[in-house]
């Protein structure tokens, strides 16, 4: 269906959107971004996967990936009761500020949240255009 | 009918234009911007001042945003994902 330059096109873009997002997951606490952005953009790249190579069945996998978002963060806020006192007390030592140890437990926080995100996003993505190629 | 939702739409328009012109910005913030601004850094360690708020001092609203995803992709699927059996 999509013609061979855009294939081309897709195969060179694809590595780098997929750098750049796990670049503004991991230093969400140091520049601009942060897990949802980052999440984005890795789902914006599933999209143009699923747009240009046709959707494939792998949907189960995808909330696998979401459910260990999900569950890294949980776990994050339930080990914050046992080593903090409280529900997502930041346990670990902030590091010196602007480094990429700082921070505590904010980059495993953005780590699980873009986990989540871009899983949801892929899902999102991959459920509406299955229901738009079943339906034509 | 298009004219009646016509007209409240550009009222509503015309009276949040108009409360918003008696707001003044660049004052005061309150007390817990403040602290946030002084604090932020030397609480959580982190430079990005958003990003502390976001995974540190507002970590719960993030739950629930993450909820609120889960179940954004929840109703979507349970709507378009068909009856395969």
């Amino acid at each position: 269906m999509s013609s061979r330059i855009v294939e081309t096109a897709t195969n060179i873009v694809i590595p780098f959107m997929i750098l750049y997002g796990i670049y503004i997951i991991i230093n969400g606490h140091l520049t601009p971004g942060g897990g949802f952005q980052g999440g984005v953009i890795l789902g914006s790249c599933a999209l143009l996967v699923y747009m240009v190579f046709g959707i494939k069945k792998h949907g189960e996998y995808l909330s696998i990936f979401e459910n260990i978002g999900a569950l890294i963060f949980l776990f994050i806020g339930l080990s914050g009761i046992i080593l903090g006192g409280f529900l997502f007390s930041n346990f670990i030592a902030r590091g010196t500020p602007g480094t990429i140890t700082s921070g505590g437990t904010i980059p495993f926080v953005n780590i699980a949240i873009g986990l989540k995100v871009a899983a949801g996003f892929a899902i999102l993505f991959f459920i509406v255009l299955e229901y738009i190629e079943r339906r034509d | 009918m298009k004219a009646k939702i016509g007209f409240i739409i550009v009222l509503i328009f015309g009276i949040l234009v108009f409360s918003s012109l008696k707001l003044e910005f660049g004052n005061d913030v309150g007390i817990t911007a403040e602290m946030y601004i002084e604090k932020g850094v030397s609480e959580t360690g982190a430079v990005n001042l958003v990003s502390s708020i976001l995974a540190d001092y507002r970590v719960y609203d993030t739950l629930g945003e993450t909820i609120i995803l889960f179940i954004a992709i929840l109703g979507v699927s349970m709507i378009l994902k068909g009856d395969k059996k």
